[in-house]
């Protein structure tokens, strides 16, 4: 993470050149101690090996102290700022210092007298000559001038938005992410400890389960009890009402054998001479269609 | 004997399911589906003793003495409710206090974590504008960034070329093998190449 916080334009090759190594470790190169011995208090305001495996912040906080700290008057010794864009001047050129200077000396022609006053002084004392070769150098300033004009807002504006771009690409960028992580690090973190009321429901769920195996039992003997009684009680049910049919079945059996037994072939004979003559007598009264 | 009855689940399994955190999320399906299993077994089954339509009975029976004694006995009757012979309620208890124990220690580490992130925040955003950026301020906010005199660098002074760079130090390892061949090929042959 923090390797995405460290911006670029401190890559060693351009350090090399520019930042001398006795400078950079003026506080921490001096000291001989082994780390341990330089173990810093809080309340020091040096700023310590890297090695001594400070973390991070604490670090920063420390060399913030050192910079921003009490100690040091911000107020009349503020820390140089880099500009963004040059100081104003007039002509192109001229700086506006020097027209502010003066002015309280010569009053406001003073400076355009100064400046022309001069031009004159130079070619009347003939250092500037105006040899043939003059022509060449009014022409270049000229030019000069001319492309300035033409495409200085161009480049200026050019120069200033990849300076920004640069900037935010170098620093800014990877500042701002390092801290969206460390925030979305607090998130999750806060939302893993919310998590952890999940337990309670857990162990609430598993005595629940216990209870509910003791009732599923409680319930399957309850209903045992009723499906044995049921059982029996129907199994008497069952069983008279079989007693009875095989009785009532017995009986109507036995009168007709003996009733059938009875009957004599003279019997037969006139039960069906009878029958006959029913017969005989409804088709009679109801004749064949 | 008879503890707390229940019929249905009381755990409000919505706020449970909230805090699963997504890799878990099968084995709390499968814990409720249990649970559910064990919810469908107790609604299946009546929640008292069903009634017996004794009178019936008594109207189809030629004894109805016995019918009597049946209801007698069927009335008077008391299911013994089961009990946890295991002890596994008394088990589940043990489990729950070592886990309040275990995730108080892993709330304090959070909390911990917690705390370091908000002071890197904290550190961050101390940080200087660029604008006032010096060279000397980079040099102290990020010294691995700058020339060390304590730990000196190869030419060209860039991470990849150094010697703690294992990618680097196979290179280096390979000219060394490089130059003792060249030792080797040059006591071997140097009366010829003289």
């Amino acid at each position: 993470m923090l390797s995405a916080l460290v911006p670029r334009f401190g890559s060693s090759r351009v350090l090399l050149r520019f930042c001398p190594p006795q400078r950079v470790l003026s506080v921490a190169g001096a000291s001989t101690k082994t780390p341990a011995q330089s173990k810093p208090d809080a309340t020091s305001n040096t700023v310590t090996d890297p090695e001594d495996n400070l973390p991070q912040h604490e670090r920063w906080m420390q060399i913030n102290k050192v910079f921003y700290g009490p100690e040091r008057d911000l107020v009349n010794y503020p820390h140089p700022k880099m500009k963004e864009v040059g100081d104003k001047v007039r002509l192109g050129i001229i700086p506006e210092e020097l027209f502010q200077w003066l002015y309280p000396k010569t009053g406001v022609t003073g400076p355009y007298i100064f400046i022309w006053g001069g031009v004159a002084y130079l070619l009347s004392k003939e250092i500037v000559v105006l040899d043939h070769s003059f022509s060449h150098a009014v022409g270049f300033v000229l030019a000069v001038w001319y492309l300035r004009w033409k495409l200085g807002p161009m480049a200026e504006k050019f120069f200033t938005d990849f300076q920004k771009q640069h900037v935010e690409n170098i620093y800014l960028n990877p500042v701002k992410k390092g801290k969206k992580v460390h925030e979305l690090t607090i998130e999750q973190l806060e939302k893993e400890i919310w998590r952890q009321d999940g337990q309670k429901y857990l162990y609430e769920a598993k005595r629940e389960n216990v209870a509910l195996q003791l009732e599923a039992e409680y319930r399957r003997r309850m209903d045992t009890v009723y499906e044995q009684v049921r059982r029996r009680l129907n199994y008497q049910l069952d069983m008279e009402t079989a007693k009875r049919r095989h009785e009532q079945e017995h009986m109507v059996n036995w009168i007709v054998s003996n009733v059938v037994k009875n009957i004599t072939p003279q019997q037969e004979k006139e039960s069906i001479a009878s029958c006959i003559k029913n017969l005989k007598q409804l088709a009679s009264v109801q004749p064949a269609v | 004997m008879a503890s707390k009855r229940v019929a249905q689940s009381a755990v409000n399994w919505k706020a449970f399911a909230e805090r699963v955190p997504p890799n878990q999320r099968e084995y709390f399906r499968l814990f409720k589906a249990k649970n559910d299993i064990f919810v469908n077994r107790v609604d299946s089954l009546p929640a008292a003793m069903p009634k017996i339509d004794f009178a019936f009975y008594r109207s189809k029976l030629s004894s109805s003495a016995m019918v009597d004694q049946f209801e007698k006995a069927y009335s008077g009757m008391s299911v013994p409710y089961p009990t946890d012979k295991d002890n596994i309620l008394a088990g589940v208890d043990k489990e729950e206090q070592k886990a309040a124990v275990d995730t108080k220690a892993y709330v304090a580490e959070l909390k911990k974590e917690i705390e370091e992130s908000k002071a890197m925040i904290k550190a961050i955003d101390s940080l200087p504008p660029p604008d006032e950026m010096t060279r000397e301020m980079f040099a102290y906010y990020f010294p691995d960034r700058v020339p060390n005199a304590n730990k000196p660098t190869f030419w060209p002074h860039s991470p990849q070329y150094q010697l703690t760079d294992p990618e680097y130090a196979k290179h280096f390892i390979n000219y060394q093998n490089d130059f003792r061949l060249g030792k080797f090929l040059k006591s071997k042959l140097g009366k010829y190449l003289n």
